[in-house]
């Protein structure tokens, strides 16, 4: 009894520390969000400002059209990750369950070109958009990114661990492909389908150098490049930089919180099923 | 990001290389050349179409509003010409941009750029000599008004006598120094090297637990190192023969002084900090050097922690040597002629006596015109403001940072060898050859 109540403590202290080292930077982001200039780099650290200033909140958001860049931000995270699960399952499906001629060498050159670097790419993908005439439209942020190789990989790889059992038993109650997959793949993928939309939501609404390149006028950037309004050359508003990540983070928080659940669930059930 | 950029441009070469075989862009490269040659003859000096042009830079916060704000005065003095404002993030992201755009020809008519990015761009045939413009009897300069723009920026625009740009936002290194520091002290602002090591000797002590170094410096430092080797009376880098020339007894009296006031600990980086302006402004510096720019960002923080400062000339030694830095703006020749024309009417606004000056008060950047400093304003602002009077001073002992294509690797390869040598993994002597080494492989490339 008293081993078990000591190496529950023991686990609950390493968690604790753990949960700590994870929350500090949002602690300090936010901390250093209600600051004074003078606060933000004084040694040793100040913890609690001597007065909260909220006010650091509104000037953020009064230096760049934050309105315009949400709205920007919601539309291409959503339509992006909605997009790519939809290919991603139909990709998925077809590599891991269908047989044709060649899947095996197309998979392994889709999985080559992960190996091109991002950077690479940029450019000739810039001139390619400009060419179709895309350019500071939400084409250009949306539509490059409607696939993943990652994503498609890390499904196929969940399709494949589904008994094959399943899709015996359901071509004889007279199932089609395509039902097979909406009605039966899908629901027992839902905890790798929660983790694609996770990383991609947060992928998106983080992304930078992209819609940077891509657009040019205000009103079709996103939150990330509003983030440069506070650094220039010589210096950094701090208060202000961290004030309006602070609400830029906050969205994606909640949508992790939401779903966060769903992945647990699915973790626990792959045990069971062990 | 400096690691990024470098395979952006790496990469922008291999598809310039490639896009030989190409049909559009020979068009568009033919295209280009034919304009750029003829516009050395004649330009176009009437606006028959009302234009708009778009001007990609790379201010933000309080520079963004200034700009803003000339723009916009711009826009309703005349009614032929709208300019429109177009942020592409840093500096890096800025030529990133202008590259893939150019790939792709879709270039705006004005940007901001730094010299060495306008050799490139040269090179490449992607801006307008301003020349014509500059000469024009219509919509020229007068020679007072040439002679007007601080020589030492018009130089730093000018390739083979041709000029491809006009100073927009420049800005200088200066000292700032702890004023009731040096009080205490019974010192007086160094004006020499010698003065300036045994100010920093002095005044790197302990006060009620807290360390204050005597000189900080920017991280940033080994990447101008070429300040210190030309004030030790020697040379970095030789834009004509691309010889790097900082192997010599100047470069080493400069790295040794450097390195020795690291070595005693009465100098120190920002480390950390990023930028030196925060441990200086909470009096954890006692002397500072840099960028003019940066007077906002002390004075906010230095007023609020009650600290006293002043700002003075760098100190020199065998001779002043002081970097000026900051962009300047150039017209693409992918623009049409009434583009061009548009353009360069906007840069004649941007950086005529009264703009240039409202610029300089709102930013810290420099006047770019000697009249601006006799101006009501501007005498005015710099007495109640000596520090932003500080830059101006040094305009004669200034210099631009080599140009040559490739000089911003250089520069990034040579300081990664000096940090080297900060950091005590390579003796000064050391770090002058590997450096040598490293300056002529990327010159190579």
């Amino acid at each position: 009894m008293q081993r078990a109540a000591f190496s529950k403590g023991f686990i609950y202290l390493v968690l604790i520390i753990g949960s700590v080292c994870m929350l500090l930077p949002f602690a300090w982001m936010f901390i250093t969000s209600i600051k004074s200039p003078g606060e933000v780099m004084m040694m040793p650290p100040v913890w609690i400002p001597e007065d909260f200033k909220w006010e650091n909140y509104k000037e953020a958001w009064s230096m760049a059209p934050f309105a315009r860049y949400t709205i920007n931000s919601i539309i291409v995270t959503v339509l992006s990750t909605l997009g790519e699960l939809v290919t991603t399952i139909l990709a998925a499906y077809a590599f891991s369950r269908m047989h044709f001629y060649g899947r095996d060498i197309l998979f392994s050159i889709l999985l080559g070109t992960m190996m091109v670097p991002g950077e690479v790419l940029l450019i000739p993908n810039y001139v390619t958009l400009s060419n179709l005439g895309w350019i500071d439209q939400y084409q250009a942020l949306i539509i490059p990114w409607l696939a993943s190789i990652f994503s498609i990989f890390l499904l196929r790889q969940f399709f494949l661990g589904i008994p094959q059992e399943l899709s015996y038993a359901a071509k004889i109650d007279g199932c089609n492909n395509f039902r097979f997959l909406w009605t039966i793949m899908v629901p027992l993928a839902k905890p790798a389908l929660i983790t694609i939309v996770l990383l991609k939501a947060i992928g998106s609404w983080n992304s930078f150098l992209w819609p940077l390149i891509v657009t040019q006028s205000k009103e079709m950037r996103t939150l990330p490049v509003g983030l440069t309004s506070f650094s220039t050359e010589a210096g950094i508003n701090y208060e202000l930089l961290m004030a309006a990540s602070t609400m830029i983070i906050l969205p994606m928080i909640i949508l992790y919180f939401c779903l966060q659940r769903y992945i647990i669930e699915g973790v626990a059930k792959a045990g069971i099923k062990g | 990001m400096k690691k990024f950029v470098f395979s952006v441009l790496t990469v922008l070469l291999v598809f310039a290389l490639a896009a030989c075989g190409n049909d559009g862009d020979k068009d568009s490269e033919s295209k280009v050349s034919a304009s750029s040659d003829s516009s050395s003859e004649k330009i176009k000096t009437d606006i028959s179409s009302p234009v708009e042009i778009d001007f990609w830079h790379a201010m933000s916060g309080n520079h963004e509003i200034a700009l803003q704000k000339i723009t916009d005065d711009f826009n309703s003095s005349q009614e032929d010409i709208t300019v429109k404002l177009v942020n592409q993030g840093s500096y890096d992201d800025l030529n990133t941009k202008n590259m893939a755009a150019a790939k792709a020809g879709n270039l705006p008519a004005l940007t901001q750029a730094y010299e060495d990015w306008m050799t490139n761009y040269i090179d490449h045939d992607l801006i307008t000599d301003l020349t014509p413009y500059v000469t024009s009897d219509e919509v020229g300069l007068s020679k007072e008004e040439v002679d007007d723009i601080v020589q030492i920026f018009r130089e730093a625009n000018t390739w083979d006598g041709k000029y491809y740009g006009m100073p927009f936002n420049k800005s200088t290194q200066i000292m700032y120094y702890n004023v009731d520091y040096f009080e205490e002290a019974g010192l007086n602002a160094p004006t020499t090297w010698d003065e300036l090591r045994d100010a920093a000797e002095k005044l790197t002590t302990e006060k009620d637990g807290r360390k204050i170094v005597g000189l900080g410096l920017e991280n940033s430092t080994s990447s101008q190192i070429n300040q210190w080797v030309l004030q030790a009376g020697g040379n970095y880098l030789d834009e004509d023969s691309g010889k790097f020339l900082m192997n010599s007894p100047e470069g080493k009296e400069a790295l040794e002084f450097l390195n020795g006031m690291f070595k005693d600990g009465s100098a120190r980086l920002a480390g950390e900090d990023g930028y030196m302006s925060e441990p200086f402004a909470r009096g954890d510096a006692a002397i500072y050097f840099g960028s003019s720019a940066g007077i906002p960002y002390v004075a906010a923080p230095a007023k609020e922690n009650g600290v006293n400062w002043a700002a003075a000339p760098l100190p020199k030694g065998k001779q002043a040597a002081t970097a000026f830095a900051g962009t300047n703006v150039a017209i693409f020749s992918s623009a049409t002629d009434d583009e061009k024309l548009a353009a360069w009417e906007f840069i004649k606004f941007l950086i005529n006596a009264d703009n240039t000056t409202y610029w300089a008060m709102e930013t810290g950047y420099l006047p770019v015109r000697y009249s601006a400093l006799e101006k009501k304003e501007w005498v005015t602002f710099t007495t109640d403001h000596p520090e932003y009077g500080v830059g101006e001073k040094q305009f004669d002992a200034g210099f631009y940072d080599p140009r040559l294509a490739g000089a911003y690797e250089l520069k990034n390869a040579v300081a990664k060898v000096i940090d080297k040598v900060f950091l005590g993994e390579l003796t000064e002597d050391e770090g002058l050859k590997s450096a040598e080494e490293a300056a002529n492989k990327s010159l190579k490339k």
